[in-house]
């Protein structure tokens, strides 16, 4: 604002109608006093400004619009509202608002949401943008605040949100209903190999099913918990494994990419159901050996052991629902599957956060 | 149970008994309670194998009611979200209130609010969604056990 028009709208005792008829001194680069008004009054934000004292001494026509009032020059102080509240809905004094704090302190404030009540009791939520006015020697003479409405802003968040729950619905329901068909295909089958490739395929399902349930409860749009991950896929593959064993777990990542957890989930799925399988055998009071640890910078490795007779990766089939699965996998994650000796199996998956 | 050829007909049970269960009840009745046909069938299935007695599937709130009413499980696996105006919450505090009958939630809305809303149906367990059929399995054996322990003890 140009020197003129700051002190047409700051100064104290003078009226809105005074301000409008002043000779056009028009300022070298700019609109004359009736330029600006017109200015300010197409603005669709609202605009007011005050004196040192916070008193009204000028305000647009969204400033009415927005009020649900009409505001009294010289008498209405610090904000053109009829009621205000902080963002959670507590009452708020007018002396206590944002545009009183520019004023008092000197400085502009930013990143503070209001809800402005209109005399009708309708309420709208608000940003803000209070900032001081300054005469040619730097001397604060009031504050201009702009207040922008942002109803449909939060309308169209808590719409998206909506969605995406939703969306997360439908694919537990998916998931849920893919699990149960083969379930019971299994069942219906008479053919005791059909019956046990489906009861193979219906436990990676529930794998994948286990993942995408640990999202949903982190609920976190990035990345989720690995302690609860790792545990919440034992926990499950223990279910349909059956028998007596224990599962050793060690954490030492704690959070990863939301899309790591379906691939790891199936990855640890079935390295856990080879660790019984071949590993244990069956016999009573073996134990499995998890474990998920940082490697180098930006990989991890996730490690599962049994006591078991140990294998060689280069002699056994390579089924690709089966192992195949963990080395296309793993390759997909960026990383690789090794196996070694100790003397049990040892498997080990290292792989590649790319988000973290 | 006409509707579902895949779960065998049950005995209804005897008037006057209500939901309590005690020591020596050999069988284990449980009633099905979800609108989805692939999930119930598979449930049925599962619990059968299991050495369960499935009385029955109901598909509403109303149904179900009038299941719990007429074969008076033990259990009731209820499934939260439910095709018509009543939905599993409102069926099980109902049927709990008037029957005595408890219950073990499945549900993909594992939330507070729906926790305190289920809260008069005294439920025995939760399922969330989605869950495998060993996890549901497991679930209504443990409630089994509660339901056991609590008629085992003294007054």
């Amino acid at each position: 604002m140009g020197a003129l028009a700051a002190s047409a709208v700051a100064g104290g005792t003078r009226d809105r109608r005074l301000a409008k008829k002043s000779p056009p001194a028009t300022p070298k680069n700019g609109p004359s006093d009736a330029g600006l008004q017109q200015v300010l009054d197409a603005l669709p934000a609202a605009v007011y400004t005050t004196d040192i004292d916070g008193r009204i001494t000028f305000y647009n026509r969204a400033a009415v619009e927005l009020a649900g009032r009409e505001p009294e020059l010289g008498k209405d102080q610090w904000c053109v509202s009829w009621h205000l509240y902080g963002a959670d809905g507590t009452p708020l004094l007018h002396d206590q608002c944002p545009m009183a704090t520019a004023l008092k302190t000197g400085e502009p404030v930013r990143g503070v949401e209001l809800i402005v009540e209109r005399p009708d009791g309708q309420r709208l939520p608000v940003l803000p943008y209070p900032t001081p006015l300054r005469d040619d020697e730097g001397r604060m003479v009031g504050a201009v605040n702009v207040l922008v409405d942002i109803s449909e802003r939060r309308s169209a968040e808590s719409r998206q949100r909506a969605l995406l729950q939703e969306l997360n619905h439908r694919v537990k329901n998916n998931l849920q209903m893919l699990h149960a068909l083969l379930s019971t295909a299994r069942r219906d089958s008479r053919n005791a190999s059909a019956r046990a490739i489906l009861a193979e395929a219906g436990q990676r399902v529930s794998a994948m099913a286990t993942a995408q349930r640990v999202l949903y409860e982190a609920d976190n749009a990035h990345s989720f918990g690995t302690q609860a991950f790792l545990e919440a896929v034992c926990d499950n593959a223990r279910r349909s494994l059956g028998g007596e064993f224990g599962i050793e777990l060690s954490c030492e990542a704690h959070q990863l990419s939301n899309d790591m957890a379906v691939p790891l989930a199936l990855i640890l799925n079935e390295l856990l159901s080879n660790a019984v399988k071949h590993g244990l055998k069956g016999r009573r009071g073996g134990v499995v050996r998890v474990a998920l640890t940082r490697d180098l910078a930006a990989s991890y490795l996730l490690t599962v052991e049994d006591d078991g007779p140990g294998f060689t990766l280069r002699k056994v089939r390579k089924n690709a629902a089966g192992l195949g699965l963990v080395i296309g996998i793993a390759r997909q994650l960026g990383g690789n599957l090794a196996v070694t000796r100790t003397p049990g199996a040892r498997c080990a998956v290292r792989f590649v956060d790319r988000h973290r | 149970m006409a509707n579902h050829p895949e779960v065998p007909h049950a005995a209804p049970a005897e008037p006057g008994r209500n939901g309590a269960v005690g020591p020596s009840a050999r069988t284990r009745r449980i009633l099905i309670v979800d609108d989805d046909y692939l999930v119930a069938v598979a449930l049925a299935g599962s619990l059968g194998e299991s050495g369960f007695d499935v009385v029955g599937i109901a598909s509403s709130a109303a149904e179900a009611l009038s299941l719990a009413r007429a074969q008076r499980p033990q259990l009731i696996l209820m499934d939260i979200r439910l095709a018509g105006p009543q939905d599993g919450i409102d069926a099980a505090v109902e049927i709990f209130r008037t029957l005595g009958i408890r219950c073990i939630f499945a549900t993909a809305y594992h939330d507070p609010r729906t926790r305190a809303r289920a809260e008069p149906a005294s439920p025995l367990g939760w399922l969330p969604k989605p869950y495998s059929m060993e996890a549901a399995v497991a679930t209504a054996q443990a409630a089994f056990a509660r339901l056991g322990q609590e008629a085992d003890r003294p007054a």
